[in-house]
């Protein structure tokens, strides 16, 4: 990696307070992929605002180690209505366990770069859903975990709207003849697989598929904001 | 390494405090132990006694010597009235603008979703208590304007609906003697939009 990097677009995934005054930030940038940059005094700057996540960022570090040190900071900042800051959470640590460390992953910075500012413009009426399927498929793909859901793995046979199938990590999908509960109608993996998530079925087929992929690729870590935002929304 | 093993230790546990490394903490001990003998002794018999004493109050969830604390127990100060602070040093920072004279309620801390510090871990369950028990007419929110201090915010201001009590959330703007030119746009929108009527 260069040494010294200057106007690299970049996104606050997460941030750490370090020492007193200090902050560790975990980025997604467009042309390194995650990395992290110490920011010196941080909490004292006049631009502290800037160091916030959903914040367009314009960023320069230099160093040669995996830590690199903030040389500089401009800030487009986003409105992302409050309640909707669950969303960006829950996307950033998608992103914080599973991007591997300065990668270049252009595309996908492009796509979350539009997720947020589809949620700086959400109408409150808007199903928010379909906009994170469709994200959580971007992220999969880009990375090589999205399974083909137009084909059966063993026996590479088309997948039929009207049969079932259940989903497994290890053998991919596999028809079922009873339309079992855990199972997945082959209209709505279709639907999926074209991101036509026009009704609550398949918008649900999604979620449940999407969630066993994503926490198969966790390896048994649990997503902090998903579980907060459970509890959140249980309480008070 | 010194000629004294005790200074060698003395030396190593001074290095725990924030922003002071090893030089910074031998020249602390030595100062201690050459120069102000006094001074160290205040020094080991308040760590000692703090260290015994200091707890957190069962109301506000301060540091406090006793179940209670000063500010708690203080019946100068309005009951109705509830400040919500992150953090102990929040509270002595308002303390110092002697602005405020009603009672407070520290988190500890603020909801961070990635960091999975939620609802059980701020004394949430002991804010609604209050809530329900006390006739408490405003609440002041006062976490930090962050993301993550916004929505601890929200959540309360949530909370507090439920209890038809009034919230208010501490201005957020351009700070005394600050020149807009070197404000941030944040903020500077922020202080817009929250203006007030000149009188």
């Amino acid at each position: 990696m260069q040494n010294r990097v200057n106007d690299q677009p970049a996104f606050i995934l997460h941030r750490r307070d370090f020492q007193e005054s200090s902050l560790i930030l975990e980025l997604f940038t467009i042309d390194f992929g995650r990395i992290s940059v110490l920011v010196k005094g941080a909490r004292k700057r006049r631009d502290a605002a800037y160091f916030q996540t959903g914040h367009r960022l314009q960023l320069g570090w230099g160093g040669r180690s995996a830590l690199k040190i903030l040389t500089q900071i401009d800030c487009r900042p986003l409105q992302i209505p409050l309640k909707l800051y669950s969303c960006v959470f829950y996307v950033n640590e998608l992103l914080l366990y599973l991007l591997p460390r300065e990668q270049e992953q252009r595309d996908l910075f492009h796509r979350y770069q539009h997720l947020l500012l589809e949620l700086a413009q959400h109408q409150a009426d808007d199903s928010l859903e379909a906009v994170l399927r469709s994200f959580e498929m971007d992220l999969l793909q880009q990375l090589g975990l999205m399974p083909d859901l137009t084909m059966e793995h063993y026996s590479e046979q088309s997948v039929q709207a009207v049969l079932h199938y259940t989903f497994d990590m290890l053998t991919g999908l596999r028809r079922c003849e009873d339309g079992s509960e855990a199972g997945f109608g082959g209209g709505e993996l279709l639907s999926i697989q074209q991101r036509r998530f026009d009704t609550t079925a398949v918008l649900k087929a999604a979620k449940r598929l999407m969630r066993k992929i994503i926490d198969y690729n966790l390896q048994g870590r649990t997503l902090q904001s998903r579980k907060l935002f459970q509890q959140l929304n249980k309480k008070p | 390494m010194s000629s004294s093993a005790a200074l060698d230790n003395l030396i190593d546990a001074l290095c725990c405090l924030p922003g002071i490394g090893r030089k910074s903490a031998q020249r602390m001990a030595l100062y201690l132990i050459d120069k102000n003998r006094q001074g160290a002794q205040a020094i080991a018999q308040n760590i000692s006694a703090a260290l015994d004493k200091v707890g957190h109050c069962e109301r506000c969830r301060n540091f406090s010597d006793a179940a209670h604390c000063q500010i708690c127990e203080n019946a100068k100060r309005q009951d109705g009235l509830l400040c919500v602070v992150e953090t102990p040093a929040d509270v002595m920072a308002i303390e110092a603008s002697g602005s405020f004279q009603g009672k407070y309620f520290v988190l500890l801390g603020k909801l961070s979703p990635i960091d999975g510090i939620g609802p059980d871990d701020l004394g949430f369950d002991l804010l609604q208590q209050r809530l329900e028990s006390e006739q408490i007419d405003e609440i002041i929110l006062a976490t930090n304007p962050t993301v993550e201090g916004d929505i601890t915010a929200q959540y309360i201001a949530d909370l507090a609906a439920r209890y038809q009590i009034k919230t208010s959330r501490i201005a957020h703007g351009v700070p005394l003697g600050g020149e807009l030119e070197y404000v941030d746009s944040g903020t500077l929108a922020r202080a817009l939009n929250a203006r007030q009527l000149f009188s």
